[in-house]
């Protein structure tokens, strides 16, 4: 038996092969074309989240992700800031109205955006998972970290700013998705990353 | 007309892990945008990563050798559990062979190897990650053709099928003594490293003895087709077999047995793994129990608390016998002992809830000395151990 080739690292595909990339799953079936109304509505937040995880851990802004767009060759897709901000703004998480719908084109491209700022800053992000990792160990209280405090933080008030906040939602359940989001970019930001969020998505969404 | 056998190396780095492949490069690699290996030996290396401190002499964590089918089975098992985790699922998937794979809590992951004998490492989310990437790595750039690999083994379906009429077609030409089709490939590939705008962070790698060279172009003797093979003590018997006298050692060019899971580091009380933490990464025998406990050195504060409240649950747990995965439950003691919540972390460890010895709400815990509230995760594992793991702690 053979193992067919998969994905070379995005930097050196051409913007069609990469969205191609996410469209090829040689362990499941191929990813569907569309998507059902609920299962967009978990991929629309869940992407967001996550780039919100990397601009609170690195302080990235949109002019990031237009770079890491316009470097992807993604730009027919993600072209400028109100372009970008109109496709996060489609989370159902969203505070606001007007949300745009997503195409599932533009969510394989702001997976390959987020992945691909995920693996420029896998230094940051290692460093944190690794002061999370000893803070546990220790038995530290996680937010007296300093990097892990700062981005505590800054999640704790994007969240709040721009999110629809429940009255019920505690500081603990932001931390803890927090954290989690940000062991998740160890593995976004390492070899074949996209892939593995792109398979998340669809997991998690029941696609 | 002796034949030569020509093997490559390639080596896949991360931080705390390096896999090593060798292998005779398929004549099918003239034909394939990817080099095609046959015969496939890896060598595989953990380290401490981000955390050179846990082991301070700097051995690895973890050795493993062995061939391609396991190589391949580990691949599978890895990518799983990565995205079983990813998706945030908290039991184990259902899993067998030789390696398991359990999750611990947010960054911690036992990798059971359960053959030749049994034996358990921690591994952190970062090295569990620097292993996901260089198995990723090596799927991407390579391609294994496995020599005959068991059902059980291979789970995931033939990924390329069409290649079944062009390997048919180039193994009749090889055989047919076309020596020419070899390439002469470099002595070692190195593989590229992914290039990211930040400098990657400083490598503890080097401090990881790093397998010995190897040689590239050995002589292959005679294949013995008259004579058969003498019996191996094959310590995987689950997996394929290729006649020994086609195995050449890829360091010195003589015949050797197949290559079998190399024994890991011996723990002793002195060990440095011995002295980890009981969440840090390290290495235990399953029969050990609770993780690590027996040999730390007592310590209060935290450590201490978990220690208590580990021994104490842990005097609780008989495993049924017929469950098939382990259970965790989410603890919140308050800062006087007292369990605030009890919850179940899967629809079987709320079916199991009232038989696993688990302390009820307002029962008060002595002797835990703790100074707040804690939030813990609990793994009743199915080696009759109990993990305690600490969750992050709310601001």
């Amino acid at each position: 038996m053979i193992k067919a080739p998969l994905a070379i690292p995005p930097t050196t595909y051409a913007p069609n092969l990469l969205m191609a990339e996410l469209s090829f799953q040689p362990d499941q079936p191929l990813a569907p074309a569309s998507f059902t109304p609920q299962q967009l509505h978990s991929i629309k937040a869940q992407i967001d989240l996550v780039l919100m995880a990397i601009e609170c851990l690195t302080g990235l802004g949109s002019e990031a992700v237009l770079a890491s767009a316009a470097r992807l060759g993604l730009v027919d897709l993600i072209n400028d800031r109100v372009n970008l901000w109109r496709l996060r703004q489609a989370s159902p998480l969203r505070r606001g109205q007007g949300r745009k719908k997503l195409d599932i084109d533009e969510a394989r491209a702001l997976v390959l955006v987020s992945c691909d700022l995920a693996a420029s800053h896998s230094t940051t992000i290692r460093s944190a998972v690794a002061a999370l990792e000893q803070a546990l160990d220790q038995g530290r209280v996680v937010h007296q970290v300093d990097i892990l405090g700062n981005y505590l933080d800054a999640f704790t008030n994007a969240y709040q700013d721009r999110m629809e906040v429940d009255s019920t939602a505690f500081t603990d359940d932001l931390s803890a998705l927090a954290l989690k989001l940000l062991v998740d970019l160890v593995f976004y930001s390492g070899v074949q990353g996209s892939r593995k969020f792109w398979l998340t998505l669809l997991d998690r969404s029941g696609g | 007309m002796a034949a030569i056998a020509t093997l490559t190396t390639y080596d896949y780095q991360a931080p705390s892990c390096l896999l090593r492949v060798t292998g005779q490069l398929s004549a099918l690699s003239q034909l394939t945008r990817q080099p095609v290996l046959r015969g496939l030996r890896f060598d595989l290396q953990i380290g401490p990563g981000e955390n050179p401190e846990a082991m301070p002499d700097s051995s690895p964590l973890l050795t493993l050798k062995g061939e391609e089918n396991q190589l391949l089975e580990l691949s599978d098992r890895v990518q799983n559990y990565v995205q079983g985790h990813l998706q945030g699922q908290v039991t184990a998937l259902p899993q067998g062979g030789w390696i398991t794979l359990t999750r611990l809590g947010l960054t911690r992951h036992a990798l059971q190897i359960n053959q030749p004998r049994p034996r358990v490492v921690i591994l952190s989310t970062l090295q569990l990650a620097d292993l996901a990437d260089v198995l990723d790595q090596m799927d991407s750039q390579l391609q294994v053709r496995a020599e005959e690999r068991s059902p059980a083994v291979r789970q995931r379906p033939a990924r390329v099928r069409l290649w079944i009429g062009s390997v048919a077609a180039v193994l009749v030409a090889a055989v047919l003594g076309h020596q020419w089709l070899l390439p002469n490939p470099p002595a070692v590939v190195r593989s590229p490293l992914p290039e990211t705008p930040e400098a990657a962070p400083p490598t503890p790698w080097s401090k990881l003895p790093a397998p010995s060279p190897a040689t590239t172009s050995a002589p292959r003797p005679p294949l013995p087709r008259s004579s058969p093979a003498a019996p191996v003590d094959r310590q995987l018997p689950q997996t394929a077999r290729e006649p020994v006298a086609k195995t050449v050692d890829p360091r010195t060019g003589a015949l050797r047995p197949t290559p079998t899971l190399a024994p890991v580091t011996p723990v002793t009380p002195d060990s440095p793994v011995a002295r980890l933490e009981p969440d840090s990464p390290g290495t235990h025998q399953p029969q050990q129990l609770p993780l690590a406990l027996s040999t730390a050195p007592p310590q209060s504060g935290p450590t201490a608390a978990l220690q208590v409240l580990s021994q104490a649950l842990q005097a609780g747990w008989a495993v049924p016998p017929q469950l098939g995965e382990s259970l965790s439950y989410q603890i919140t003691l308050a800062a006087d002992g007292t369990v605030i919540t009890v919850q179940p972390l899967s629809s079987l460890a709320r079916d199991y809830q009232t038989q696993v010895g688990l302390p009820q709400v307002n029962q008060r815990i002595p002797g835990l000395g703790l100074t707040q509230r804690i939030t813990v995760e609990v793994n009743y594992l199915l080696d009759g151990s109990v993990r305690v793991v600490p969750q992050p702690l709310a601001p």
